[in-house]
């Protein structure tokens, strides 16, 4: 936020709100495939209301197919994934009271990338029967998991679970999935597969119909819904672990569940787009220099801003040139200029706002 | 809010299996049973995302995407070029004999730009070719995400897919041999096929089978050495039909130190790509290596240097059998 200048949130929130929609009604209609705005809401409205406004039979019917079943689920999916990395990252942070911490930091991605580097590699194919038939998408929501499962148990193994045991904890199981990713590449039969790892290591928003929304359209709202309760909790966590005990606040309990559903939300949204990058990050800081740390503010800002940076980003990705630029890397040229001048420009700590 | 940690671990329980279930569901996999009629030709083909599959073709194509060099060439050596609508992954050089590089050109000279690329095209910019036909690696046929789209998607959309068999684990020379008899059928071009077959087959024909210990490698630079084909590749399955023996048979990577000392290896299929040369500069880098002279292949000059487009079962396995054997003889 810049001094002097106080915003009202229910203000910040309703503009954020209203940027998302216009990036997501933009993201319908700016692509690698020019299609003109009328036609594609002469299709929208088509297809949710059953109406065929204008000349709608001279509309190509590959525009149609392109609208509603690559666009706008997209569009949809591009604001799911931005919710849930900025409300991952927002949760992460104060859970382990860490401004660098970010929604991959359970080993969440690399275990996804272990489990994504199986399937593309050496084939899920190989193991044969109904497991040679499970996606990309599987493996990598097993290999996330399975980290996240390996994260939690070493770092209650041996003493209590805490924030600084979490985060080696996963420093170690990342180094651990990311030999054996290299392993695997190193023994790879396929060139063309190593291609399609390295795209998927990059992220994308692409999918096909409005199924593949579901799931992950599930989880963030359950995620969204319960986190939503949780702001007093976080707020206390924030104070640092005594004040939050004295608080009232059973931080061992709420950690693991806060965990639990954290990483099964994230292992859901990598296993579906590969990894993004930077959102988790960086997007929670630029909500707390607007609003600062307090949750009831925080966090309807990330979101919104999450929603909103990814669909953004996924319209500059995909209309640069006809081959998408993986989202990943747009994610990060954009939102790290952003980043650094916020922090320039404006000093705050991360547990407190000036 | 205060949670058992009995509580704690059934709520994370069956948070998975619920969420693990359904993406099970929502993803599964699976052939539907194609229907056709007689007279439609039928092949077998390989993707990601579904396995080993049917597609049917009620007639020849007329709308091709093309995507890589292998199928982007057999397809301008058979005359099928002005099918082209675009192409993807042409990513190396075209190759230099006739008919291929005449008709690359004129397809470069018609095709626009948006639908031709050395990278991956959108699924959106391939949907609006409307295509009936895809043609690309395995990989190519995901679930839309790092690919061009999923099978279920082009089927819908009245479009096939297919993945050569040399590039979707059958890279034998029977492998090979199926997917020009389909590719014959497909765009009932059955004689310029098995034309190109039959000369494959006499070139093969005349391999001495002289058990020669022969490596197949990829150079890598000096800093990474080699990168071994085995038996698994195509190639590989090319030398032991001209009855060569491979000496890296599971591939791998061939160091500096194990290069020198194969000392009995007494031929070498060395393949260049990318940034390291062109297959003459790297064939003239290993035989001025002083280093490399204890090996027979080296001393001998008994070298095969080729592109890594030379090793897949397009129309340059031709010239590449055919040096193949008289490097062997």
């Amino acid at each position: 936020m810049m001094k002097g200048v106080e915003l009202s949130t229910l203000g910040l929130v309703a503009v954020l709100a209203v940027i998302l929609m216009l990036a997501v009604i933009t993201a319908v209609f700016i692509g690698a495939v020019s299609i003109p705005f009328t036609e594609v809401i002469q299709i929208l409205v088509y297809k949710i209301l059953g109406v065929k406004l204008g000349d709608f039979a001279s509309i190509p019917p590959t525009h149609i197919v392109i609208v509603w079943e690559l666009y706008a689920p997209r569009a949809l999916l591009g604001v799911i994934v931005g919710v849930a990395l900025a409300l991952a990252g927002v949760v992460m942070q104060a859970m382990v009271q860490n401004p660098l911490a970010d929604p991959y930091i359970l080993g969440i991605s690399s275990g996804a990338s272990l489990g994504a580097t199986f399937a593309f590699l050496m084939g899920a194919g190989a193991l044969g029967g109904m497991v040679a038939e499970l996606g990309v998408s599987f493996w990598a929501f097993i290999g996330a998991l399975g980290a996240s499962f390996a994260v939690f148990t070493l770092s209650a193994m041996g003493g209590k679970m805490t924030t600084t045991r979490l985060i080696l904890s996963g420093t170690i199981i990342a180094s651990i999935c990311g030999a054996f990713s290299n392993l695997i590449v190193y023994l790879a039969p396929s060139d063309s597969g190593i291609k399609s790892l390295t795209f998927w290591m990059m992220g994308s928003l692409s999918t096909e119909g409005f199924d593949g929304l579901i799931i992950p359209g599930i989880i963030l709202i359950v995620c969204l819904l319960f986190f939503f309760t949780q702001m007093r909790p976080l707020n206390a966590m924030l104070m640092g672990d005594e004040v939050a005990t004295t608080l009232g606040v059973d931080l061992s309990t709420l950690r693991k569940v806060y965990m639990v559903l954290t990483a099964v939300l994230i292992a859901v949204m990598v296993s579906n787009c590969g990894m993004i990058g930077f959102v988790g990050l960086v997007i929670p800081h630029i909500a707390r220099a607007l609003v600062g740390t307090n949750h009831w503010k925080l966090m309807p800002v990330a979101c919104l801003l999450g929603g909103a940076f990814l669909v953004v980003a996924d319209i500059v990705a995909r209309s640069l040139t006809t081959s998408e630029i993986p989202i990943g890397i747009i994610t990060a040229i954009v939102g790290t200029p952003v980043f650094a001048y916020i922090m320039i420009k404006k000093s705050y700590g991360f547990g407190s706002r000036d | 809010m205060s949670f058992g940690k009995n509580q704690i671990i059934a709520i994370a329980a069956v948070a998975v299996i619920i969420v693990a279930a359904a993406s099970i569901f929502f993803i599964g996999g699976g052939e539907e049973p194609s229907t056709y009629d007689e007279g439609d030709i039928v092949i077998t083909t390989n993707v990601q995302d579904k396995g080993e599959i049917t597609q049917v073709f009620k007639e020849a194509p007329e709308r091709i995407v093309a995507g890589n060099n292998t199928v982007l060439e057999m397809l301008l050596y058979f005359g099928l070029g002005d099918k082209i609508v675009a192409a993807y992954y042409d990513e190396d050089e075209i190759w230099d004999q006739e008919p291929v590089k005449s008709e690359y050109k004129k397809l470069i000279d018609r095709l626009d730009p948006k639908y031709h690329s050395s990278g991956l095209l959108s699924q959106a910019v391939i949907t609006e070719v409307q295509p009936d036909l895809i043609m690309g690696y395995k990989s190519s046929f995901g679930e839309g995400k790092w690919a061009v789209g999923s099978t279920e998607y082009w089927n819908k959309m009245g479009c096939n897919v297919w993945s050569l068999n040399t590039q979707a684990g059958k890279a034998t020379v029977e492998g090979m041999a199926q997917d020009y008899a389909d590719f014959g059928l497909v765009f009932d071009i059955k004689d310029k096929t098995d034309s190109f077959m039959s000369k494959y087959n006499a070139a093969l024909d005349k391999a001495s089978n002289s058990g020669i210990v022969t490596g197949i490698l990829e150079y890598r630079g000096a800093e990474n050495g080699f990168s071994a084909y085995g038996d698994k590749a195509f190639i590989g399955q090319e030398l032991l039909a001209c009855g060569g023996v491979n000496k890296f048979a599971s591939g791998g990577t061939v160091g500096l130190d194990v290069f020198v000392d194969s000392t009995d290896m007494e031929a070498l299929v060395l393949i260049a790509f990318g940034s390291n040369g062109s297959p003459d500069e790297v064939a003239e880098l290993i035989k001025s290596n002083p280093n490399y002279q204890y090996i027979p292949a080296v001393k001998n000059g008994k070298i095969l240097a080729i592109g890594l487009s030379e090793t897949y079962g397009g129309v340059r396995a031709l010239t590449t059998i055919e040096g193949m054997v008289a490097l062997l003889d």
